[in-house]
């Protein structure tokens, strides 16, 4: 089937065939080479489709033939556009204006988007960009993308990697910080030991010799992977302890909420909301509900088009008008949600959870308080001065 | 003797769709959405319930809700609408 542009930019129209022998002119039609198409059959003698304009004037002899009418329902198409608008004269200039100051705005980048930053502030990623010239308002041929990740590696060293991309006016700068954990100073060794408490669940040792087993209960502190050694000759040999310390840790959370929060007030009635965004201003979705509060939940940026517009999609929740001392049920299970929700938020990306248990309490005052305990594998080792010890085992 | 199908045979060994090379009719339905149907010669018969077309072999009829010829070109027609149901009257020869 051929693409309906192409049949806006020659121009066609809906008609109406009215006889008896309609199927015989959708044959002649084809026969005759006349694209036709959308046809429908409306009632017992007529049918509607759609012809190129063009192909509207070779209808005559099909249509006598076929002993059927014909009748334009309606037009379609750029030609139609153009005579409707010709004795419209700014508005043609100004489509002509509007479309040469878009192209030339679109050769500038208008807006920086940087995403990773986690230690890293976003302030001080653009204070590296303003340093290499690379400011909102620059044009697009003088930002060199390759050169962008090695000029703000080489300026912040907790920058692991960072890489830059141009999307319309846009230049998305992606950065990988540097992990300070897992780091290993290369001048000298160290060892592992536990950031927290835990259960240890597995222990990979890639250097070093690990001095705790799966099962065991270790401390904050304890040591896990030993970085002084001793070879098979008695001499001291120290190396920097590397590995995988996996442990089961419990962490245990409180939460309060007071009965007239937003979230907790949330009636369980919901609707889809939506809003578009272009340089800072931003238009939304009409609020069905009386009172509400809306989670933004994705963002898409329109990628290819030369203005920078942003379209967001989330969920528009109605708040109860209740207050006051009476806490409902579904109060309770909205602040459970809550607490779980800012709970894991506060766990570590690397950690898996194991368990999760909510409790829900209500105070004197109304007030809801929620105990969340989660149990969470996750690595536990961290770097730490290698103890020097004598040749009989005792630590120094 | 039996005839070979040459065409049929090509598009095989070719990897080619056998549709296009071969006379025979075929239709290809996707569920719900529209129907096309390859090897058809005229339109019988176009109603919101029934679709009738004439093929090299024969005649094939599709039956559905809200049936309309999306598009004729040649040989090959595009049926919209959802079929629930389609009847093949061949004439050709078997195998």
């Amino acid at each position: 089937m051929s693409s309906g542009v192409w049949n806006y930019v020659l121009g066609y129209v809906i008609i109406s065939v009215r006889g008896r022998s309609l199927e015989r002119f959708v044959n002649l039609c084809v026969s005759k080479g006349i694209r036709v198409w959308a046809i429908r059959r409306t009632r017992a003698n007529e049918l509607t489709a759609s012809v190129m304009c063009e192909d509207f004037y070779k209808l005559k002899p099909i249509l006598r033939q076929s002993r059927c009418r014909v009748h334009i329902l309606s037009k379609h198409g750029a030609p139609f556009l153009y005579v409707r608008n010709r004795a419209r004269g700014m508005l043609l200039l100004s489509s002509i204006v509007l479309a040469i100051a878009l192209l030339a705005v679109s050769r500038f980048i208008w807006a920086i988007d940087i995403r990773g930053c986690v230690n890293v502030e976003r302030a001080e990623v653009l204070t590296l960009l303003q340093e290499l010239d690379i400011a909102p308002g620059i044009t697009r041929n003088s930002v060199s993308t390759s050169r962008i990740g090695n000029e703000l590696k080489q300026r912040d060293e907790r920058i692991a990697w960072a890489g830059a991309e141009i999307e319309g006016v846009r230049l998305v700068i992606d950065i990988v910080e540097a992990d300070g954990r897992s780091q290993q100073d290369a001048s000298g060794p160290n060892s592992v030991y536990a950031a927290c408490d835990g259960i240890i669940t597995s222990i990979i040792a890639i250097e070093g010799k690990p001095v705790v087993t799966a099962g065991q209960a270790v401390k904050k502190g304890d040591l896990l992977i030993e970085g002084n050694l001793v070879d098979t000759e008695g001499a001291q040999l120290q190396v920097s302890a590397r590995g995988t310390v996996l442990a089961n840790v419990l962490y245990t959370l409180s939460y309060a909420f007071p009965p007239d929060s937003p979230y907790i007030m949330r009636s369980g009635a919901s609707g889809s909301a939506a809003r578009v965004g272009i340089f800072g201003w931003q238009l939304e979705s009409r609020d069905a509900f009386a009172s509400s509060e809306t989670e933004w939940s994705r963002k898409v940026n329109v990628e290819g088009l030369m203005l920078p517009i942003e379209f967001e999609f989330g969920t528009r929740y109605e708040l109860s008008g209740s207050s006051g001392a009476v806490v409902g049920e579904q109060a309770l299970l909205n602040a459970s949600e809550l607490a779980t929700r800012m709970a894991l938020e506060e766990m570590p990306e690397d950690g898996r959870i194991i368990t999760k248990v909510t409790e829900t309490d209500i105070k004197d005052d109304g007030a809801i308080a929620v105990v969340v305990r989660l149990v969470v594998q996750r690595d536990i080792g961290v770097a730490g001065p290698v103890l020097r010890r004598d040749v009989s085992g005792d630590e120094e | 003797m039996r005839r070979i199908k040459l065409g049929r045979r090509i598009s095989r060994a070719m990897d080619f769709p056998e549709e296009l090379l071969s006379s025979e009719p075929c239709v290809k339905v996707f569920a719900g959405e529209m129907a096309v149907i390859y090897g058809q010669r005229a339109v019988l018969e176009c109603l919101p319930g029934s679709v009738h077309l004439l093929t090299e072999n024969g005649d094939i009829r599709l039956l559905g809700e809200k049936m309309h010829i999306m598009a004729v070109e040649g040989s090959i027609a595009h049926i919209g609408g959802k079929v629930t149901r389609v009847e093949l009257h061949y004439d050709g020869e078997d195998g």
